[in-house]
């Protein structure tokens, strides 16, 4: 028929049935949803095909092995006919594998009301919705006047997602508080499986501050429920104020987002149609499709509701996109090839804008182009008539479509609803009529002709036209949207008739609708459980025997990655019981605010911080203990019991202290690449090498006193070892025969021996042997300790020998040339370079001359010339030898000229001029005297006996 | 229908099946029941189809035809009884071969015909007293459309799996076509050496196809790497990113009609992750206006298959009426959809009309035995068979248009062992292996002489 073959593929038979094909079978394809319907008459037994149900698929394909039509049957698959030998066949296209999966789904819920009253701590909390000219939201308080204490809280809870297989990926709020109160934080809190998972403080603020915390960056992914609670954290009992109050506006949850292959996505990402499609796509909710086959457009179009928490289908899903997104179609396509017999390649699906100007179909008068008539216009506005109560008056709302596109508004005729309803009931009930009356045909149009697809210039059959296209009437140039497409094959041939106009908005829900039987595809699926555990309330306990629980269950302790599980076996206990959970720094753990960690109801904990928020140190002992409650008091604390958390290693380094355990498995870490770069493992402590074995080139700490060297390139080995603090060495010998440790050493090392005693110059290996040969046993978290010295044939590390042989040094030994040390040398502990000792003499350092000072030339033989200087020559002669000089002077008479003048000239002496005086004798005295040479040098020469050797230095064993 | 003179023919049988060999359920002739005045009696018809629906349609069928044989049984009225409950016999059964023969010149058909009310006796020359009656009826058939003829059996051709090597590479021209109707036709496929044939695919095209390699590669795919399993002896990879529709490569078809061509390219893949989409470039040089293909998702996977590749205008517009053949090139183009291996392009693009008239089906076996392995394609029943080693498999799944071969024009097959297969690790298509076709066919006849 039509050279199409009609193929029915159910359980273990695959028949091609296209003879036996009869009456005028049925296609339909709709731009919502692809393959759609299929009526046919099948000449043959329904018990053809024993296993014939909803798994059972038609597909029907042309010539040319393309698929035509592909669908799934109903269940029961076929009607028989009265004689039983043939069945009516319904089968629904592809697109009712939309509708197969239900699940609670929330992509963007903006709605405060989708908050609920979290259970309170105490029984004057209050936690109220107001929706006023300042905005909707939920404001939480601790009135004015009541007593409360630290931990009190009351807050809201999301749970819209507790129970699907999103997780919360995106939380927004804004805060405001009455006063910026220390003692107060708002509590953000997340679970998961009603396990609590984060906890996250917020001060408060008088100011409007906005929050978004985002799953795997703020809070932990997989969380399904968060708490916002007003906690107070600090202060004595006391009376609240009446500010103790925030403002919760702008809430916004974001589900988590899968792409269309189901890795997760950024969840704070806008909500656009396209990561909708694909979420349900990579979710599964798109049954069967390929993703690698999906085509999904984007659209700018972003939605700021839609939520489903009590459940939705993809076809309910898409619907409501589509309210925002109206000009997208949503298409199955037919199954790739590619798959496996057990896997079988899913369908094509495509999620596209409807083309505004690509015309791929062009209807002349030979397409019977029919218009609808009046009673299918389009309605904007219908009165709804309603009463809210049984003797309550008749109310009218009038319904108006959003956008009527025009000034003209038409009515349509008005409804009476028959029952009791709410105004809502009554919106709903007028937006739907509005909707079916909306959607009329502008045109329809009948094709049984090869028409040319203006796309590709080739012609196609009727029954390849697709709807999602347009089409073009020749004669009035209109372009109009091609929304459905059903194609019959009777006897005339086979005429596909084309719908023309804008789509049908629920069309693929009143398909679905049809298909499995429901009155309302759009009632809710599933009925959200009621809320999980929460914290205690204070007041008259609703369970009591009056009877506390008499015992706290002890915790296991079980480390994490940052984290702790613990883990414990609930107690016997009439009445519900509620665990407390303290966790600490100190063994002497009590309870208070910086310990109690959190509540639990289950049998298990996790925790990542401290009460007080910091998180857990990988190198850190914490304490933790359980105290068991009923409604009736508590029981004793259980057992401290305590434990690290696990090392978390992020990025490419390992920082300090990072990696913390009492053990390192074999191959725990290796050093391939360290190795490849002679590069050093910088960080590596242990507290305990006691009986294991080390192997490895070179391995090093270089921390004073706690330190050790092994070579093992080295025959035998040698090991150095210190302890305790720097330079505290305790000296050890050796004789060939090996020797025992000095008895009465602090450390512990067992026995040290020579290894290879012939050779007499020092290779040795250490074996750590317990007990010592004093009978010490050697404690099992002793530091390798040892250092060789003395007068044992070995040479220390930096010995300076002379070596006259004109080869090269020996083994373990350099040139003291000033050469770099290799860094794998022991000397390099000491030294960079070797003294350069070429031309110089070794001199004891010590007083004036240091270590490492050197001066001098470089020759034994020197030669020059003094400074040139003047030699001074100075003395005196001693006072022996007294003398005296004779003769006398000649002698003269002194005359006075005028006595009377009185300061005159005259008033003096005269005399002859010629007298005498005699001269004695001094007795002894001395004389000094000096002479100095003119200046000089003088020319010397030192010529020593010398012999030349190379001085050596002990660099290695 | 005239009347004409008939000595002991026309020859009319029910026959078990349409063979001259076939068992005869009741000979009209030898039973007396013929023509006594050696005369085709009035109101002889052979009936003729009807062709539904208006000139132009689509989808229109042949409807069947109604055989009318005026006879007349002579002789003696328990004789002749007897005779005609054994005509009505054969008239009530539910199916029934009535084998034709005009006259010595001409060659049997055979009519399929179905259960249908006989016409009353005539006993207008039926006398109390005589002993020789002659009694007459007529024998009405509801029949197939057409009646057909010996079965013809063209080939083993021995078919190799490659478009360019062999006699017949992956296709051959079935020509003088005997009949007056498109005639269904049965193809058995079968291999003698070992090897699966994993999608297994028939193609009857008017047109014949075309193979052509490319003018160039694009920067989509890297350097040839040698590969024995390829016709080129080397495969070339995809390489990049592929963020975007990259060129792979460019052909230059020549030599065929406008038309709607699917594309098939034979490829394999470096690992089993990862998808690539494809679609070709239809343009014209120098002209700037192009079209795409609907692209195609091709599943990175490392079975070596023939896969479609979409279908294409070519050349871009008709160019018959302006005198031009046309310069319209094919740039096949690659974009990346899932992260994964690489595609491996081998050299080969095989274009097979995708007119309305031509026909392909695939199969989809789902026996991998590398065994020996045949299937056979029954367009006459509608049915397919296949068998590995000598054992019958389940029958397979099939899609697309049973093969026919038609009288009026050419009929061009075109056959290949693996096209768009179910994956299955460590199968694939085999390039230098060959299969023998065999292809029956009954010839249809419009007037039935």
């Amino acid at each position: 028929m039509s050279n199409l073959t009609w193929r029915i593929v159910s359980g273990s038979v695959d028949l091609d049935v296209t003879d036996k094909v009869r009456d005028t079978p049925n296609l339909t394809w709709s731009a919502l949803g692809g393959f759609e319907i299929a009526n046919v008459r099948i000449d043959l037994p329904a018990s053809t095909f024993p296993d014939l149900d909803e798994q059972s698929r038609l597909i029907v394909t042309d010539a040319n092995a393309r698929i035509v039509w592909e669908g799934y049957c109903t269940d029961p698959g076929g009607t028989d006919t009265d004689d039983g030998q043939a069945f009516e066949l319904l089968a629904g296209g592809a697109m009712v594998l939309a509708s197969d999966k239900v699940e609670p789904l929330v992509y963007r819920d903006t709605l405060h009301t989708s908050w609920t009253r979290a259970a309170a701590s105490v029984e004057s909390g209050q936690a109220a919705t107001f929706d006023d000219t300042t905005g909707t939201g939920w404001l939480i308080a601790h009135p004015q006047g009541y007593p409360i204490g630290t931990g009190a809280e009351v807050g809201i809870e999301y749970r819209q997602l507790q129970h699907g297989t999103q997780g919360i990926g995106a939380v927004e709020f804004i805060t405001q508080a009455g006063a910026a109160d220390t003692g107060f934080t708002l509590r953000v809190t997340t679970y998961a499986d009603d396990v609590e998972v984060d906890t996250i403080d917020l001060p408060l603020s008088t100011t409007a501050t906005a929050h978004t915390l985002v799953a795997g960056t703020d809070i932990a992914s997989g969380t399904d429920t968060i708490t916002l609670t007003l906690v107070r954290v600090a202060g004595a009992t006391n009376v609240t104020t009446g500010l103790s109050w925030v403002r919760l506006t702008g809430l916004a949850v974001n589900g988590s987002r899968l792409d269309r292959f189901g890795a997760t996505i950024d969840p704070a990402s806008p909500v656009t149609s396209a990561s909708v499609i694909n979420d349900l796509i990579g979710r599964g909710m798109l049954a069967q499709v390929d993703p690698a086959r999906a085509d999904v457009a984007d659209s700018a179009a972003l939605h700021t509701q839609l939520a489903f928490p009590e459940g939705a289908r993809a076809t309910t899903v898409i619907t409501r996109v589509r309210d925002t997104d109206p000009d997208m179609v949503w298409m199955y396509g037919p199954r790739g090839t590619g798959g496996t017999t057990e896997a079988p390649a899913g369908h094509e699906f495509t999620w596209a804008r409807w083309p505004e100007t690509e015309i791929r179909y062009n209807l002349t008068e030979d397409d019977a182009i029919k218009r609808p008539g009046a009673e299918d216009q389009r309605a904007h506005r219908i009165s709804v008539f309603y009463r809210d109560t049984e003797a309550g008056p008749l109310k009218r709302l009038v319904v108006t479509l959003a956008n009527p596109g025009g000034d003209r508004l038409r009515d349509a005729d008005p409804i009476n609803l028959p029952d009791v309803a709410t105004e809502l009931d009554a919106q709903a009930e007028g937006e739907a009529a509005l909707e079916r009356l909306s959607a009329t045909k502008a045109a329809t149009a009948t094709v049984g002709r090869l028409i040319p697809d203006q796309r590709t210039g080739y012609k196609v059959e009727p029954w390849e036209i697709r709807p999602g296209s347009l089409a073009r009437i020749e004669a009035t140039g209109e372009l109009l949207r091609v929304t459905e497409v059903s194609c019959a094959f009777g006897d005339g041939g086979a005429r596909a008739t084309l719908t023309l106009g804008d789509p049908a908005k629920t069309l693929d829900d009143k398909l679905l609708s049809f298909f499995r039987g429901e009155s309302d595809p759009t009632a809710p699926l599933i009925t959200l459980p009621t809320p999980i555990s929460a914290p205690p309330v204070v007041g008259t306990p609703a369970n009591s025997d009056g009877l506390a629980p008499t015992e706290s269950p002890d915790l296991t302790w079980r480390a994490g990655i940052g984290s702790v599980f613990l883990s414990w076996d609930p107690v016997a206990n009439a009445d519900t019981v509620t665990y407390r959970i303290l966790i600490g720094t100190s063994p002497t753990l009590t309870e208070s605010p910086s310990t109690l960690a959190g509540t639990a109801t289950g049998g298990f904990f996790i925790a990542r911080q401290l009460p007080n928020g910091t998180p857990f140190q990988n190198d850190t002992t914490y304490y933790a203990r359980a105290i068991a409650q009923d409604a009736d008091g508590d029981a004793p604390a259980g057992d401290v019991v305590s434990g690290q958390v696990i090392a978390k290693i992020t990025e490419t380094e390992i920082s300090d202290g990072a990696v913390n355990t009492p053990q390192l498995n074999a191959n725990a870490i290796t050093t391939e690449l360290l190795l490849a770069n002679d590069a050093w493992i910088g960080a590596l402590r242990a507290t305990d090498f006691y009986g294991e074995t080390i192997t490895g080139p070179i391995i090093r700490s270089a921390e004073d006193g706690q330190r050790m060297e092994v070579r093992a390139d080295i025959s035998g080995g040698i090991v150095y070892g210190y302890t305790g603090a720097a330079n505290e060495i305790a000296p050890a010998y050796i004789d060939p025969s090996g020797v025992t440790y000095p008895s009465g050493y602090g450390g512990g090392i067992g026995t040290l021996e020579l290894a290879s005693p012939d050779l007499g110059w020092g290779h040795a290996r250490i074996t750590l042997s317990s007990p010592r040969s004093d009978g010490v046993p050697v404690p099992p978290k002793s530091a390798l300790m040892m250092y060789v010295e003395g007068d044992s044939n070995l040479c220390p590390i930096g010995t300076i020998v002379m070596w006259v042989a004109t080869d090269a040094p020996p083994d373990g030994w350099m040139l003291c040339d000033g050469s770099s040390v290799p860094i794998d040398y022991p000397l390099r502990r000491r030294m960079t370079t070797t003294p350069n000792l070429i031309g110089k003499f070794p001199f004891g350092a010590g007083g004036s001359v240091s270590r490492w000072s050197s001066g001098g030339g470089t020759s034994p033989t020197a030669s020059g010339s003094t400074d040139s200087v003047a030699v001074p020559v100075g003395g005196s002669t001693n006072s022996a030898g007294s003398h005296s000089h004779g003769g006398s002077t000649a002698s003269e008479t002194l005359t006075q000229v005028d006595t009377t003048e009185v300061g005159g000239t005259n008033n003096r002496l005269t005399g002859p001029a010629t007298h005498s005086h005699g001269i004695s004798s001094d007795g002894s005295h001395s004389h000094t005297f000096g002479v100095s040479s003119d200046l000089h040098s003088h020319n010397v020469t030192a010529d020593v006996a010398y012999f030349g050797v190379v001085f050596i230095i002990r660099a290695y064993w | 229908m005239s009347v004409e003179e008939v000595r002991r023919w026309p020859s009319m049988r029910f026959c078990a099946a349409p063979s001259v060999d076939s068992e005869t359920r009741y000979d009209l002739n030898a039973n007396g029941i013929g023509y006594s005045a050696s005369l085709l009696h009035e109101g002889f018809g052979l009936g003729m189809p009807s062709l539904s629906g208006e000139p132009g349609g689509r989808g229109r069928v042949w409807s069947g035809r109604n055989l009318s044989l005026p006879l007349e049984v002579a002789g003696g009225k328990p004789d002749v009884m007897r005779r005609l409950e054994a005509v009505a016999r054969e008239l009530m059964r539910d199916e029934n071969w009535l084998e034709w023969q005009l006259n010595a010149d001409s060659q049997p058909r055979w009519f399929h015909t179905y259960a249908s009310a006989p016409s009353p006796i005539s006993l207008s020359r039926v006398y109390n007293d005589s002993r020789e009656d002659a009694w007459g009826t007529t024998l009405s058939a509801a029949a197939d459309p057409f009646a057909v003829g010996e079965p013809i059996v063209l080939g083993p051709f021995t078919v190799t799996n490659a478009p360019n090597a062999g006699t017949y590479p992956m296709a051959l021209d079935l020509v003088e076509i005997e009949g007056e109707a498109p005639a269904p036709a049965t193809v058995v496929i079968s291999k003698a050496t070992s090897g699966p044939m994993l999608g297994p695919s028939l193609a009857v095209t008017a047109t014949a196809h075309g193979t052509f390699t490319p003018d160039s590669w694009g920067s989509a795919v890297a350097a040839a790497v040698t590969d024995a399993n390829f016709i080129a002896g080397s495969y070339r990879p995809t390489t990049g990113t592929l963020d975007d529709w990259t060129a792979v490569a460019t052909f230059t078809p020549a030599d065929l009609a406008f038309g709607r061509w699917r594309t098939l390219l034979r490829v394999s893949g470096s690992t089993d992750a990862g998808s690539i989409a494809l679609r070709w470039k239809v343009s014209a040089t120098g002209v700037a206006s192009q079209v795409y293909s609907t692209p195609v998702v091709v599943p990175v996977h490392q079975q070596r298959r023939w896969v479609t590749a979409g279908e294409v205008p070519w050349p871009l517009v008709d160019g018959t009426a302006l005198g031009v053949t046309g310069d319209t090139v094919l740039t096949l183009q690659a974009k990346r959809i899932q992260s994964g291996g690489e595609l491996r392009f081998d050299n080969q693009l095989v274009m097979l009309s995708a007119a309305p008239e031509a026909t392909l089906i695939r199969l989809e076996p789902d026996s991998v035995s590398g065994s020996s392995s045949a299937v056979l394609i029954d367009a006459e029943n509608r049915q397919a068979a296949a068998a590995v080693a000598g054992a019958p498999t389940r029958s397979p799944g099939v899609a697309g248009g049973w093969p026919y071969l038609s009288p009026t024009r050419e009929n061009h097959l075109w056959v290949a062992q693996t096209l768009d297969p179910t994956f299955a690790t460590g199968v694939h298509d085999s390039h230098t292996s060959t299969s023998e076709v065999t292809v029956t066919y009954r010839p249809r006849y419009l007037w039935g002489v």
